[in-house]
């Protein structure tokens, strides 16, 4: 038996025979071409660059795919677009006149090995995904369609030299159940895809794949970063105790996803997901979700310099619905500053853009591009479950104003002959200090709150969490947000108003148990929280989390109040 | 006879406030942002490492951390819109805090 101590790169078990990859295509021979190829050359160098550019596209777009796998294809397309890279392999073809694919090969390893010298780890790391890079577009110069990584034909462990980010995107699940590579480092890509892919994985083992045969037994312990070559005996009924521990645990998360959310005592609590994309919906259906409590609609403003068009914003919303099959869907208006906002030149930059012109402030203030949500949102209403919810409310007039505005629009549709949905329930975001404490004011203006708990207690605690400096300070479990939160609760139950949870406060399970005691029973998370969430509601009656909401509320400090609920957590969720 | 145009450089110096330092995700704002300015040449200097501002790539060479303190360098007929709008990035963390 050998152990090999390497980084972790993703959590989890795997126990398989190993499988080797060997070394990808080397370079390519140096080739030189004639004056008058160089033309046609640039030509198909610039068609092999759009072609992987409209991979990357689709992939940092397209629906069914893992985030991390989205932002990292967003990212290569991003290096794809730098002038100095394109120009220099363009150059290199032109002046030089040497073949695109050699081109490729020079330009992208010369960058490589620049990166392979640089000292931080975390920028070291990029060199993974120019090589990812080099590779999709002199694939794209071969005109050969997108292989999958080669298949095992038994559950496998995967051993190579280096895995980029795509080949790990691309691994079948159901034959290599884990990896382990020589190179590679915690920050990479290669590392987060494995991660939001649940493989366990471990890298930056050194030279070991020469030493270890096909077919040799191996263990992938993801946590503690270790490969084990021929375990013996103790070593892997240890691992098989472990994995069945890891996976029971996965089972019942899993199981959460079919079955409703009702306390022990059969009270109902629904739990819904906040999303960023509509292509989301998915892995939030998937995990149970019964619906989508924030919809956060500023990407429809972030790529783009002007205001996105009407029918942009209806199409968003359309996508939702129809992969929400009849399940509601929240729209939170824009929520973003000025400063985000087209990133405009000529802005005078706000010296405080948290307590500046942003969300609901910068729509009053920018009439023609709310109006543009608000009609898209109205239209959506006819195709779906749909409500609507203002950001960043501070006062009664600002609901009573964005009413009347959303009055007018709604009259205006009506005019034009657009069908509407037969209503549009509208939501105040309660994240300011101001709303929370006159929340008896603002509940009869709504139809339902959403406590947005991430900047209420930035705003209520005064901390920046971003800031290395206080960050430490930011508890949501300080005892003045909890006690807010019940004023929250209590004055949304007299006015016979709905209240919802969708900071991230929701999700943490010692939250939620006392969130549930405060007679909260709408959660939205994370959409790869939904299973927790619901498992935690399940295993408690209501009365039990009042008692536990009740003895927190009597605690004085932030510290008291995590040890105590963390210790109620750990005795109800023992295996969680 | 027209005398030659002067074109102004302008250079300012700038911190890195960005906890995970100027990665992928802030150099790409600051390399599109910087583009805009298509008639200005703008350069990063770190130490005696200086890189172009518009290309992402260079960008990351700089292995800027946060605390990291740059200078940069624009020459051309917009050069001081274009240090105060990169500036004016770098104070806000390029909008990535929130």
């Amino acid at each position: 038996m050998r152990k090999f101590q390497g980084i972790p790169i993703s959590p989890g078990v795997a126990i398989a025979e190993a499988f080797r990859r060997e070394s990808e295509t080397g370079p390519p021979p140096a080739r030189r071409i004639e004056p008058e190829e160089v033309h046609g050359e640039l030509e198909r160098l610039a068609g092999a660059v759009e072609g992987a550019r409209e991979e990357l596209d689709a992939m940092a777009f397209g629906s069914g795919l893992a985030e991390a796998v989205r932002s990292i294809a967003a990212s290569h397309r991003e290096f794809l677009s730098d002038p100095t890279l394109l120009g220099e392999v363009e150059r290199s073809v032109r002046e030089d006149r040497w073949a695109a694919n050699y081109a490729v090969a020079l330009v992208f390893g010369r960058w490589i090995e620049k990166f392979k010298a640089l000292e931080d780890e975390f920028f070291r790391q990029r060199y993974v995904d120019l090589l990812d890079l080099e590779r999709r577009v002199r694939r794209h110069l071969r005109g050969t369609r997108q292989v999958r990584t080669p298949t095992p034909e038994r559950p496998a462990v995967l051993i190579g030299r280096e895995l980029t980010p795509s080949e790990a995107a691309d691994l079948d699940r159901r034959s290599v159940v884990g990896f382990a590579t020589e190179m590679g480092g915690s920050t990479s890509h290669t590392a987060i895809i494995a991660k939001s892919l649940g493989i366990p994985a471990v890298c930056g083992l050194g030279r070991l794949v020469d030493t270890i045969p096909a077919g040799t037994i191996l263990i992938v312990d993801g946590e503690a970063g270790l490969l084990v070559v021929e375990p013996d005996e103790s070593t892997l009924q240890h691992y098989r105790d472990r994995k069945k521990l890891l996976d029971r645990r996965f089972r019942i998360l899993r199981r959460m996803a079919e079955i409703p959310a009702e306390t022990l005592d059969g009270w109902p609590v629904g739990v819904h997901a906040n999303i960023e994309f509509p292509f989301e919906v998915e892995q939030a259906v998937r995990n149970g979700a019964d619906g989508i409590g924030l919809f956060r609609t500023e990407f429809l403003y972030a790529e783009h310099h002007a205001v996105p068009e009407e029918e942009e914003h209806y199409a968003a919303y359309r996508e939702a619905l129809d992969r929400l099959h009849g399940r509601p869907l929240v729209v939170r208006t824009f929520d973003f500053g000025a400063d985000k906002f087209a990133r405009e030149i000529d802005m005078v930059p706000e010296a405080n853009p948290n307590l500046g012109c942003r969300s609901i402030r910068y729509s009053f203030a920018h009439p023609e591009v709310f109006r543009v949500q608000l009609r898209a949102i109205l239209r959506a209403s006819a195709d779906g479950r749909v409500s609507l919810m203002f950001p960043m409310i501070s006062s009664v007039s600002e609901i009573r104003r964005a009413r009347r505005i959303l009055e007018q629009v709604t009259e205006e549709l009506r005019q034009d002959g657009v069908s509407l949905g037969a209503e549009l329930p509208v939501g105040a975001m309660v994240e300011i200090p101001s709303a929370s404490v006159a929340a008896n004011l603002l509940a009869r203006e709504v139809e339902f709150f959403s406590i947005g708990t991430n900047d209420l207690t930035q705003y209520t605690l005064a901390v920046d969490r971003s800031n290395e400096r206080v960050a430490s300070l930011f508890r949501p479990s300080n005892p003045a947000i909890l006690w807010l939160l019940q004023h929250i609760a209590t004055e949304a139950d007299r006015a016979g108003i709905q209240v919802s949870i969708c900071g991230e406060m929701g999700s943490e399970r010692a939250y939620t148990l006392l969130l549930l005691g405060l007679g909260i029973r709408h959660f939205s998370v994370a959409p790869a929280a939904v299973p927790l969430v619901k498992r935690v509601i399940r295993v408690v009656t209501r009365r039990k989390a009042a008692e536990i909401t009740a003895r927190a509320l009597e605690l004085a400090t932030p510290e008291e109040v995590d040890a105590y609920l963390e210790e109620q957590a750990d005795k109800l969720l023992p295996d969680v | 006879m027209e005398s030659s145009e002067q074109t102004a450089s302008v250079a300012a110096k700038v911190k890195v406030l960005n906890r995970n330092g100027l990665h992928a995700r802030p150099s790409s704002v600051l390399a599109e942002t910087a583009l805009r300015f298509s008639d200005t040449v703008l350069t990063i200097r770190r130490g005696d490492l200086v890189v172009d501002a518009k290309s992402i790539m260079e960008l990351l060479l700089l292995e800027a951390q946060c605390g990291t303190e740059l200078t940069l360098t624009a020459e051309g007929p917009q050069a001081e819109t274009a240090i105060r709008t990169l500036r004016d990035l770098f104070e806000r963390e390029f909008d990535l805090a929130l």
